[in-house]
């Protein structure tokens, strides 16, 4: 249906345009991520100073959906994500999104304090902060001189 | 005199299309499916709002451009994603009525819906007994 009768190869063109603009500015394949396909959802982890901040791309999934549990530095998500119906009467024509039970553990660099963690979720991106400990905190030693 | 001119000029032509920023560019992940009367189509774009997606439609081709505009610390530990826009093209069939889309935008995912046309839905032909 979404196929032009007109220029049956229309998908491999608009794939050629996409790989073009992808390879044109960057050198790499930017267009491909580096973690192996099926990874949901994918991961970053920054260092704020006082504290780790974590961000998880998982968009459209319901944040009652969303697990989240610190064991020392251990943090792991996991959830579902429901992405299109399962419906006998529906003919699909792709199927890229990741659907089903997900679950990721990372352990993270610093010791955080688990009771003062916040997440948070917004447009498809899941934002937790984590404080560090407070014996992993950056501490300048004054230095006396005699 | 003429020659600056023409150097001017050879440079316009060649000028390609420029971005703002020099930022990767991804191709959001699709579902799509048909149903009897419509063709719907869920692109992931997290990190895209509700204000920051454009949907276009021109001659045949369904344009979805989103805009990240994420604030993250500058300390990056470990990272599976890079931050950049969204952007996908789709071509579109004449028998689909580009007057009938709707575009809803929710936690990072686009959802389209475009209507088939009148002529291609199906329809129940009731036989009528003489």
């Amino acid at each position: 249906m979404l196929l032009s009768k007109r220029y049956p190869f229309w998908d491999i063109e608009r794939t050629l345009e996409e790989m073009n603009r992808v390879f044109d500015v960057f050198s790499g394949p930017v267009g491909l991520r580096s973690m192996p396909v099926g990874t949901f959802p994918a991961l970053n982890v920054y260092d704020a100073g006082d504290k780790l901040v974590v961000t998880a791309e998982m968009p459209g999934v319901d944040p009652k959906d969303i697990d989240l549990n610190v064991v020392e530095n251990n943090l792991t998500i996991s959830g579902k994500r429901d992405a299109a119906p399962e419906d006998q009467q529906v003919q699909y024509y792709r199927r890229e999104r990741f659907s089903g039970q997900f679950s990721r553990s990372i352990s993270l660099a610093e010791k955080v304090n688990p009771d003062a963690v916040k997440a948070t979720y917004k447009n498809g991106i899941l934002t937790i902060e984590l404080p560090k400990a407070q014996e992993a905190k950056p501490r300048s030693i004054k230095i006396k001189a005699e | 005199m003429a020659e600056k001119e023409l150097t001017k000029k050879t440079q316009a032509d060649v000028t390609r299309r420029q971005r703002p920023e020099e930022r990767p560019i991804f191709v959001p992940a699709a579902d799509i499916w048909e149903t009897d009367d419509a063709i719907t189509l869920k692109l992931d774009m997290p990190g895209v709002g509700p204000d920051d997606v454009e949907v276009n439609v021109q001659r045949g081709t369904l344009r979805v451009r989103g805009t990240v505009k994420a604030e993250t610390p500058e300390t990056v530990l470990y990272a599976e994603q890079r931050i950049g826009d969204f952007e996908r093209e789709f071509a579109i069939s004449e028998d689909l009525d580009t007057d009938k889309i709707t575009a809803t935008m929710n936690a990072g995912v686009l959802t389209l819906t475009i209507g088939k046309a009148d002529k291609v839905k199906p329809r129940k032909i009731t036989v009528s007994a003489e």
